[in-house]
């Protein structure tokens, strides 16, 4: 059997543009709890390699939950994750960054207190040489090669969720999992980083990417599904999802 | 001129050292997130390891230096890490000053054990008597190599943190704790790392300055408070501060010294001692402090259940009918040993209230014990049972009173408050033979020790000591009666909402103020009801019996008793007795007398709750096996079953699950989204 | 009816970010003011200023006509004003009666009445229907179970104002339902409830006004009828899709 998505000898996981079906991620049944309560209620998914995945759905519904899941952050109670075929779900958070699944958390993907320099530098951990990375980063993102003496902290929002998307590229991830990219800021600057991440997209690193501006994203993911409490509830193209929107986030009828 | 300049030197040695030890305080709790109140002891141990070596042994001093600090120190640093501190991230911060405390308590008691505290240690400074000419003051090559090595470690820890890989881990750790592992990194390295440069900074500190104090095991040990007011002037996090903060305080003593008339003026004499405990005072009610705001720190894993008042009663005749049965039993020293312990129970049972339902934290419950002593002492001629009322009414004003400027400070902070006055207590008030207040002139330790009159009570002669442990067992039950009652009063239940949510109690109109100055002042009361009492027992009143260090050993036993519980201060009281005992048997127990409250100590990490509440768990499964199914406890049903399909995944070594502490950072910091 | 609850111009600004800008919206008796917007739109820090535990850079919140900008919690709280947390704030270790019957007696011995603090709980227990699990240990209820109980407090104490933030989160579509009906009746006594919730189908049913935050700033204030036809709404919900590739 060929995979798209295989893991290679060391270990890492290696996109492969190949026809072959085993997809890059796939859930199978996935539950996960807090405590008593169960958020993800058997959870099936299948994400294929390259391009952009969009899981859109409204607050609450376990979107985070299922990434935290992914990454390793949280233990699911039943189902299983496959990465490249393969089950990661006992591993661990570190073990699973270093070997090419990147996750962007939520609001925080930068050290505030350390310049964008030191920020790039802690990517060391994953085996890469300084000054490659350095070099990759600022060409592609030149606004952050005028900052890199900075203090992440004081840059502007939009400038830090750029920080975290050059640090997470500079990873080399297979799979990039990114978790509410535009949350508090302005649809322009969510527009600029949506072209950075098509660009990441395009160099053949696959993204899952959980947005709440369900439109901003599906203009370009190439499938999308939405969640709700817990539940896969629709899955297909941009444009089957993109109609039944207004629906699914500002209640049906009012009756 | 000449004058100020010495001075001046002389308060830059003594900064730098100050520097030296704060400076590893903030490193390891900025990146640890565990105040390591035991840094104190583990220079203390340090400077001990190192006179053994240099002047025991005769070993060069460059050998014996460069062992100690750097190889043997972070060795024990990264011990206390893997072993202790790890596990801490969930705990609350009772718990995780419990431990260190347990720490200081043993390294203390192991330190007396191994050296002992009778013999005189001379410990002479790097190249006595060898001296320098600057600007026609005198300097010894000593106090030049000090401040030579405080510029150092400041010039060290700055290409550490900033200029090195390790350096940035630790502030990345210290950043963001969850981005860390999510990047591949591993954040207890860089926990344990930050132990080990603590650990060595504590022991460098700590040989530093025993030429200039006698080596010996608490002074050297409870040195520490001054570096913490570096410490809390750095806001525990930022090192120039820190440095900053040192070097004020190393000049104020030293110009107190030179320029106050201490020698002349008697109460003087030891207000230069007292500078850096009123700087640490004042740091800590200047400082910025949180707002009250939602979610403030971790909910303890420690419960206790609701008492009741057929409980209490039969606990009652229990404790009673013991003590009925021991007193003729038992020899004059554990008799004695008892009695002690039985009265310090009563203190502990201060803690109750305050640390168990309110969550608190105090370290100065002997303070107001001895407080409670002192009074008693003076007011009461032949021990009439007023004198305890009064004992009680002063300490619990002079409870509020200290409460009043600590109150907005919260665990942490309250902690390092209560400390300072304990400490302010011992070095200074407690010193002085009387005070004057408004005219008033109130006598105090007088010359030493105090006489006090045992407590009389009608129909019965407490002149005979095994009565007397009767009648403390009584007066226990009496005042832990009370406290039952408290806890089942509405007051009770207002204590425990403060300690579960303060922004909750403050938004359905409770003044948090009023509660918090109440029960630290009830709480005072009782403990100078206990300090009272203990008078009684030894009829002569002492300030080496109230001091600072007496009241660590008590909180730990408290809480391994069971903060929450009466009959927690119960197993309390009756291990220091025991305790106590032991030490009378062998001179060798006497010694290392705190060894074994330390271990109980730092066993707290583990098993939070205490002993009672697991023996009263215990206890009504037992009675609940004999009468209704027990319904099963849920368990962890996350991991069973998933070992086969891991299997491949182990080949490539990724079996590790991510731990607990590990978890436990990522709910906090990633913010736990249920729904 | 007048404004019971009222922010003027209020701007919160966390180390140069600007979470709250120029806010005005105000709670009326008998009515329940639904707030929305996405994550982030600075709906919690208002509940936040409104309670005392963030304090605004700019603007004044009345309570009854009075300034209270500038007061402590405890007292806005005497002003009969109460409110839920997002993230739990429960007395863990109490049992749910516990919980409730504290917060009446808390009142008591404020309002230094002789109102029967037993009664006041079970009743409070009785409209959110908690009673079944009076004698639970608090913080063992399931989420939504919780989020009652918090609810069930801030009744306890007889408020005039009720801030409720997301209520409705890990409740089931019966529990929700039970939970609309109940706010709809504490209204109809009189109540000015505030409703921070992301579950629209009961925000669109139950509010009679509502405002919509983003970005920190009020997008619309309207009747939700015409909150959910809007297209500025819209768009802050779903982004744009002028994502140029």
């Amino acid at each position: 059997m060929t995979d798209s998505a295989t893991m290679s000898v060391t270990g890492r996981l290696v996109p492969e543009p190949v026809l072959a079906p085993t997809p890059i991620l796939e859930l199978r049944d996935l539950h996960a709890s807090y405590g008593a309560i169960e958020v993800l209620h058997g959870m099936d998914m299948i994400v294929p390699a390259g391009g952009i995945f969009a899981v859109l759905g409204p607050n609450g519904a376990g979107k985070s939950t299922m990434l935290r899941v992914v990454a390793g952050l949280h233990a699911p109670s039943g189902g299983s994750v496959l990465l490249g075929g393969r089950d990661v779900v006992r591993a661990r958070p570190d073990e699973l960054a270093r070997r090419g699944v990147c996750l962007i958390p939520e609001g925080r993907g930068v050290f505030p207190n350390l310049t964008v320099e030191e920020n790039l530098r802690l990517i060391g951990h994953l085996g890469a040489s300084m000054s490659e990375i350095e070099q990759r980063t600022y060409e592609q993102f030149p606004r952050l090669a005028e900052r890199r003496k900075q203090l992440a902290g004081t840059m502007s929002g939009g400038e830090q969720q750029m920080l975290a998307l050059a640090r997470a590229v500079a990873t080399k991830p297979g799979l990039l999992l990114i978790d509410e990219l535009s949350m508090g800021l302005a649809p322009k600057i969510v527009e600029t980083l949506y072209e950075l991440v098509a660009q990441i997209a395009q160099d053949g690193v696959t993204v899952v990417a959980v947005e709440q501006f369900a439109r901003t994203i599906l203009g370009i993911a190439s499938s999308a599904v939405v969640v709700t409490t817990g539940r896969i509830v629709m899955a297909g193209g941009p444009h089957e999802v993109e109609s039944e929107l207004s629906g699914l986030y500002l209640g049906d009828t009012g009756a | 001129m000449q004058d100020l300049l010495a001075y001046t030197i002389f308060g830059l040695v003594t900064a730098s050292i100050y520097a030296i030890a704060a400076s590893g305080l903030v490193v390891t709790y900025t990146t640890s997130g565990v105040f390591n109140l035991a840094h104190g002891a583990i220079g203390m141990f340090g400077a001990f390891i190192y006179w053994q070596l240099r002047f025991s042994w005769g070993w060069p001093a460059w050998i014996a230096l460069l062992l100690v600090v750097f190889v043997l120190s972070p060795i024990f640093g990264c011990g206390l890490e893997k072993a202790l501190m790890r596990n801490l991230t969930d705990a609350t911060e009772a718990t995780k000053l419990a431990v260190t405390i347990g720490v200081l308590v043993a390294l203390v008691g192991a330190a007396t054990w191994i050296w002992d505290p009778n013999l005189s240690r001379p410990f002479a400074a790097f190249y006595q008597g060898n001296k320098v000419d600057i600007l026609g003051v005198p300097v010894t090559w000593d106090q030049l190599i000090t401040v030579g090595i405080g510029a150092l470690c400041a010039v060290g820890l700055r290409v550490l943190l900033y200029r090195t890989r390790i350096g940035l881990d630790m502030r990345a750790v210290v950043d963001d704790r969850a981005l860390v592992l999510l990047n591949g990194g591993r954040p207890d390295r860089a926990s344990m790392f930050s132990w080990a440069i603590g650990s060595m900074l504590a022991s460098l500190a700590g040989i530093l300055i025993a030429p200039y104090i006698q080596l010996s095991v608490v002074p050297l040990t409870l040195l520490v408070v001054n570096a913490y007011a570096a410490a809390v002037i750095g806001k525990l996090r930022s090192l120039p501060l820190t440095f900053l903060g040192a070097a004020i305080i190393g000049l104020l003593q030293s110009y107190a010294v030179g320029y106050l008339p201490t020698s002349t003026v008697q109460w003087m004499q030891h207000v230069p001692d007292t500078i850096p405990i009123l700087v640490l005072f004042v740091a800590l009610l200047v400082l910025p402090h949180q707002r009250l705001r939602g979610h403030t720190g971790r909910r303890g894993r420690e419960s206790f259940p609701v008492p009741t008042y057929k409980m209490a009663l039969i606990g009652s005749a229990v404790v009673v009918g013991l003590a009925c049965a021991l007193a003729p039993l038992l020899s004059t020293q554990p008799l004695f040993s008892m009695s002690s312990g039985l009265g310090l129970g009563i203190v502990g049972l201060s803690l109750v209230p305050l640390l168990g339902y309110g969550g608190q934290i105090s370290l100065c419950q002997m303070t107001f014990a001895g407080i409670g002593a002192v009074v008693y002492a003076h007011a009461t001629g032949g021990g009439s049972p007023l004198g305890l009322v009064v004992a009680f009414v002063v300490a619990a004003a002079v409870g509020a009173l200290t409460a009043l400027p600590a109150i907005r400070l919260r665990g942490l902070y309250l902690a390092l408050a209560t400390a300072a006055l304990a400490e302010f207590c011992d070095t200074f008030v407690f010193g002085l033979s009387s005070v004057t207040v408004f005219g008033h002139h109130i006598p105090l330790f007088g010359n030493g020790t105090l006489p006090a009159a045992r407590l009389q009570v009608p129909f019965v002669d407490v002149s005979n000591d095994r009565v007397y442990l009767v009648v403390l067992a009584v007066i226990f039950c009496a005042i832990g009666f009370g406290i039952v009652a408290l806890r089942r009063s509405r007051h009770g239940r207002v204590l425990l909402a403060m300690r579960e949510s303060p922004a909750a109690c403050a938004m359905l109109g409770l003044r948090l103020t009023t509660v918090k100055l109440a029960v630290f002042s009830l709480s005072a009361g009782i403990a100078g009801v206990g300090g009272a009492l203990l008078a009684g027992l030894s009829t002569q009143v002492a300030p080496d019996q109230f001091s600072f260090f007496q009241s660590l050993p008590l909180l730990l036993l408290m809480m391994a008793g069971g903060v929450g519980m009466v009959s927690g201060a119960f197993f309390g009281a009756l291990a220091l007795g025991l305790f106590s005992t032991l030490g009378t048997m062998s001179s060798l127990f006497s010694r290392g007398s705190s060894l074994l409250p330390g271990l109980v100590g730092i066993g707290l990490g583990s098993q939070p709750n205490g002993v009672a509440s697991d023996i009263g768990a215990g206890l009504s499964a037992l009675v609940r096996r004999r009468g209704a199914q027990v319904p099963a406890v849920e368990t962890d049903v996350v991991t069973e079953g998933w070992d086969e399909q891991c299997i491949e995944w182990e080949f490539l070594g990724m079996d590790g699950r991510i731990s607990r502490r590990e978890q436990q950072i990522l709910d906090d910091s990633l913010g736990l989204k249920v729904g | 009816m007048s404004a019971l609850l009222e922010f003027r111009e209020v701007s919160v600004v966390y180390g140069g970010v600007t979470a709250v800008d120029k806010v005005s919206m105000s709670a009326e008796a008998g009515q329940i003011h639904g707030l929305i917007g996405p994550n982030g739109a600075g709906k919690s820090t208002l509940f936040n200023v409104a309670s005392g535990l963030v304090q605004p850079r700019q603007g004044t919140v009345l309570l009854e006509g009075a300034d209270i900008t500038a007061m402590g919690s405890y007292k806005r709280a005497r002003l009969r004003m109460a409110r839920t947390f997002q993230q739990l704030e429960l007395f863990g270790v109490l049992s749910v009666y516990d919980n409730v019957l504290t917060a009446a007696e808390i009142r008591r011995s404020w309002a230094r009445d002789h109102s029967d603090s037993k009664a006041d709980a079970l009743q409070a227990l009785e409209r959110t229907g908690l009673a079944e699990m009076a004698q639970e240990r608090s913080d063992r209820l399931p989420t939504g179970l919780a989020r009652l109980l918090e609810v069930a407090r801030a009744l306890a104490t007889r408020p005039k104002v009720l801030l409720l933030d997301e209520p409705a989160a890990g409740l089931n579509e019966q529990e929700t339902r039970t939970l609309g009906k109940l706010l709809i009746g504490l209204a109809d006594d009189g109540l000015a409830i505030v409703l921070v919730e992301h579950d629209m189908d009961l925000v669109m049913q139950i509010c009679s006004v509502v405002t919509v935050l983003n970005l920190g700033k009020v997008l619309l204030t309207a009747a939700p009828d015409d909150v959910r036809k809007d297209q500025a709404v819209l768009s802050a919900y779903l982004g744009s899709a002028e994502v140029n590739v």
